[in-house]
């Protein structure tokens, strides 16, 4: 039988990451994947001859530069591209759009209000502000306050005298941040209400939140990890999109001696004595494994993966009661040319950072409605990725590919199921919206696919199709990620780890979890020999 | 895009050359010119109204930037420029300055609220320096304001914040509006400073006491003429419209010429306000709106400005904070130092003994002084020491190395 000190169920992101920390401590590692390409649901596909798409997962978000150091991410090929910060359309065609330059940002405020321009650098300060205290925690462990060994109260000791340090000012903007609504929040700064439906509009994508609803204010502040110099944040992703990273993690992964297996699903966790000691793959065939670290959702990883009465009493209902929402589509539309948005004026740079098509707030919180109670959206919220701008080798020359985030899909409809009728409503609805404010699109398109959230669910494995693979509500976030008493990657079966997404910090970093989970795994490994 | 006919040209008028065709040619302004309307995106970085006569005396076409506007860094060389000023007389654009008026039936009691001083005292024609505080008492930014009438204010600041003035301004009977468009600044200073303003025609200048405007005339333009400036001796502002300002620009330093007059880049400004001793928002320490990191930011308590906060007064923005810095004192103090190094080195952190104990936040080689002069935020606490206190200067082929500083009242050098 074969066997490795360490077993990856899952060539995602951070399955890869968690991977290369292992492979370099010594480890020999090996990485079993279902489907037949690294990277999970950050993979590129072709969606018509020569046009490349990233069917699922998002355009942009946070790569720890300690990582990129740490893996010499950049000496292996990996280039990271800095984009403005996106354009809102509204209905009657008039729009906002992002600057990193913090004087290009304050007047194109001033377009709007000026009283709004002004109040943009205390804005990107208090933003500022809040990500540097994220930041801080991306890295590490969650600190689970009900831990009592001596190192975590001595952290704990220190994050109080932190929080203690802090001016009572900071201390109630702390707190207003991690309970206001969206809305609420945003108008404490500004006026013009364009400005605040084109601020919130990013937060709200993939989260099972309105903008009206309270702790929703909560996710504005990740959007400016990326760090910013008074303007908005820079949008970053890697060049040719996180499949770009994935492989480089891959050639990472197979340069410190681990080994990668395609084809391969995992359908059973061998156990002796409550320990798990080996996987079984779909084919019968078992790998004997020192340990298993799993890159699948936390409801997979352990309500798919196990009998349930191995697990001890009430874990199964804790996990099966994790919160995950599918509450995107995804469309990808391939384009012979760029279409012409008449509003836009020509070259905006702020173009390349994204698009959105979602109107005023009243319209998101009304296609928020329709989601809970299992309507589809009579008007989504649009968050259109245009990826060629910036990599023109996606595409055929002149041609372009609109990667479109429709925000507010259910995964579950009221009457029914996502019928062949209703996709076709649905993506007539998206054209649409954009033929609103670019005419001749519809003519441009050469290629278009849908996936809704099951479709995501069935391709990537995410349940339910969420995103983030267990949405990043307060409760579910920091040590109670994934699920209470289990935020250190650890799990009630013995060398048995959950690495993906479902834990911390989940969407907030790209591969994140994955070396953070590698991290705890060392540290336990070291312990065990002493 | 106009069209040009050859056949119609009339012979006698001058040909607009290339800028290809070397000195002497008038630049066309259309090259500089901001078309109306232009998108944010379309420029960068905008230009004052100055920049086409600026852009003219322009010899080494070194520019920088302040509050996104392009300005001349350095017009000829460092060295003839820093005699001008300090000798002679010297002229500046500093028109990217942020101008409010606020006015209105209540402007006084609004001023009284927003400011850390109460504007009574200040008499039409007067000029009051301005400290503006958010409610943890760092300052949000600081200038001058002008009494220009009894209901009738400018304030002239280094960053905007429209929004929190008008937000304060509620149930105010008063007005504030941004009018930085409508206003071109100018700083002439030096000891010849008052020959050259007598010399195109301002009279009312050697009457004019520190700290006092008035309206003159110059060539059927209005010019409000200010006492004022941080470069420390003899020193002037002008603010005029932005049509007129290049005219005004023009008659100074063709008046100007024969007391030796010279335009004056950032580059020597910072150097002279050094040695004046001034820490400025935006570069020494950051407004308190647009600091992530409050350890760059300050109360006026931090600067040595304790003076220009009156306590015992009715409520206004940043008393209670303040109220209490005054009585605990400061975290950390913004102090003048010397370093005996040779000019070119840069000098970051200090230190006493082996303990960072502050950073240096703005440091230039003084011509006048032979010296290295720094503004450093020192903790406190570390204060206490009265020697003891090196610099890190890192010395091309000397290598890095610690040098002992001392602490020196500011301002470097005193002017009569």
């Amino acid at each position: 039988m074969e066997r490795a000190d360490a077993v990856i169920i899952g060539a995602g992101l951070n399955g890869l990451t968690a991977a290369a920390r292992l492979a370099g401590a010594g480890l020999s590692v090996l990485v079993v994947e279902r489907t037949d390409h690294v990277g999970g649901g950050a993979a590129h596909n072709e969606l018509v001859p020569g046009y490349s798409v990233p069917p699922i997962g998002f355009s942009h978000g946070y790569l720890p530069p300690e990582l990129i150091r740490e893996f010499d991410l950049g000496r292996h090929g990996l280039q990271m591209v800095r984009r403005e910060g996106g354009v809102s359309l509204f209905d009657d065609g008039s729009y906002v759009a992002s600057y990193t330059n913090p004087h290009v940002m304050q007047r194109e405020l001033a377009r709007l209000s000026h009283r709004d321009a002004d109040a943009w650098p205390r804005f990107a300060r208090d933003m500022q502000r809040q990500a540097n205290y994220i930041r801080e925690n991306l890295l590490q462990t969650p600190n689970d306050p009900a831990v009592r060994s001596l190192s975590a109260v001595r952290t704990r000791f220190s994050q109080a005298q932190q929080v203690a340090g802090m001016t009572p000012d900071a201390l109630y903007d702390l707190t207003k941040f991690w309970s206001l609504s969206l809305v609420d929040l945003l108008g404490q700064y500004f006026e013009s209400p364009e400005v605040i439906a084109h601020l919130a509009a990013p937060a709200l994508v993939g989260r099972a939140l309105g903008p009206h609803d309270p702790t929703s204010a909560a996710l504005l502040p990740p959007l400016w990890l990326n760090g910013s110099e008074g303007g908005a944040p820079w949008r970053m992703s890697p060049k040719g999109g996180t499949a770009a990273l994935s492989r480089v993690l891959c050639d990472i992964v197979k340069a410190r001696g681990g080994e990668i297996r395609f084809d391969a699903e995992v359908t059973d966790i061998k156990m002796t004595n409550k320990k798990a000691t080996a996987v079984v793959l779909a084919d019968g065939e078992e790998i004997s494994a020192g340990l298993v670290v799993s890159d699948l959702d936390i409801k997979r990883s352990f309500l798919s993966l196990f009998q349930w009465a191995g697990l001890p009493d009430g874990f199964a209902e804790e996990v099966a009661n994790v919160q995950m929402e599918g509450i995107v589509a995804r469309i990808n539309f391939a384009l012979d040319a760029l279409p012409d948005f008449v509003n836009l004026p020509d070259g905006l740079p702020a173009l390349s950072g994204g698009l959105n098509i979602g109107g005023a707030i009243a319209h998101m919180a009304r296609a928020y409605d329709d989601w809970s109670e299992h309507y589809p959206p009579g008007r989504p919220l649009l968050d259109i990725a245009i990826p060629t701008l910036d990599d023109p080798s996606l595409a055929p020359p002149g041609g372009h590919v609109f990667a479109v985030t429709v925000q507010y899909v259910p995964h579950e409809l009221h009457d029914g199921v996502w019928s062949p009728a209703r996709r076709d409503a649905l993506m007539q609805t998206v054209k649409d919206m954009i033929s609103h404010h670019a005419p001749d699109f519809e003519d441009r398109i050469v290629g278009e696919e849908l996936r809704v959230p099951a479709d995501i669910e069935d391709e990537a494995g995410y349940t339910r199709g969420d995103p983030f693979l267990g949405q990043m509500s307060l409760d579910q976030m920091f040590f109670n990620r994934p699920v209470p008493g289990y935020s250190a990657y650890q799990s009630p079966i013995s060398n048995f780890y959950v690495c993906s997404a479902s834990t911390h910090p989940g969407g907030l970093a790209m591969g994140a979890a994955g070396a953070n989970a590698a991290q705890e795994i060392i540290g336990s490994l070291k312990g065990r020999r002493k | 895009m106009t069209e040009i006919n050859l056949d119609d040209k009339d012979e006698t008028e001058i040909v607009q050359l290339s800028p290809l065709d070397g000195m002497g040619t008038a630049p066309d302004p259309a090259w500089f010119e901001q078309p109306a309307n232009e998108l944010p995106f379309e420029r960068y970085v905008l230009t004052t109204p100055l920049h086409l006569v600026a852009a003219t005396e322009s010899r080494t076409n070194q520019w920088t930037e302040w509050n996104g506007y392009t300005l001349a860094n350095v017009y000829t060389t460092v060295e003839q420029e820093y005699d001008a000023l300090r000798t002679r007389a010297a002229l500046s654009d500093i028109s990217p300055l942020v101008k409010y008026r606020i006015s209105g039936k209540d402007a006084a009691i609004y001023l009284d609220r927003l400011l850390t001083q109460s504007v009574a005292g200040v008499a039409v024609n007067q000029v009051a320096r301005a400290v503006l505080c958010a409610g943890d008492g760092c300052i949000v930014t600081e200038g001058l304001l002008f009494r220009l009438g009894e209901t009738d204010f400018r304030l002239v600041v280094r960053s905007p914040h429209l929004d929190w003035m008008l937000d304060s301004a509620e149930d105010f009977e008063v007005g504030v509006e941004d009018v930085s468009g409508t206003i071109a600044a100018m700083s002439l200073c030096g000891p010849l400073a008052e020959a050259v303003l007598e010399a195109v025609g301002i009279e009312q200048a050697n009457s004019l006491e520190k700290a006092q405007a008035v309206w003159v005339e110059l060539g059927g333009m209005p010019v409000y003429v200010s006492r004022t400036g941080m470069m420390g001796g003899s020193e002037f502002e002008l603010w005029a419209d932005p049509d007129d300002a290049p005219i005004v620009w023009r008659r100074l330093l063709d008046a100007g010429r024969t007391f030796g007059l010279l335009p004056v880049g950032m580059a020597v400004r910072n150097v002279a306000r050094l040695e004046n001793g001034i820490a400025l928002e935006g570069i020494d320490y950051q407004s308190g709106f647009s600091a992530p990191d409050l350890s760059t930011a300050c109360s006026p308590f931090d600067l040595g400005q304790g003076d220009r906060v009156s306590l015992e007064r009715s409520l206004f923005n940043g008393q209670k904070a303040l109220t209490a810095i005054a009585k605990r004192g400061s975290r950390h103090a913004m102090k003048g130092i010397e370093v005996d190094a040779s000019p070119g080195v840069r000098i970051e952190a200090i230190f006493v003994g082996d303990r960072k104990v502050g950073r240096v936040t703005s440091h230039a080689w003084s011509p006048r002084l032979q010296h290295h002069i720094a503004l450093a935020l020192i903790e406190t606490d570390a204060l206490g020491a009265s020697s003891g206190f090196t610099v890190e200067v890192n010395e091309e082929g000397e290598g890095c190395k610690r040098l002992a500083v001392k602490l020196e009242k500011r301002p470097f050098l005193e002017f009569s």
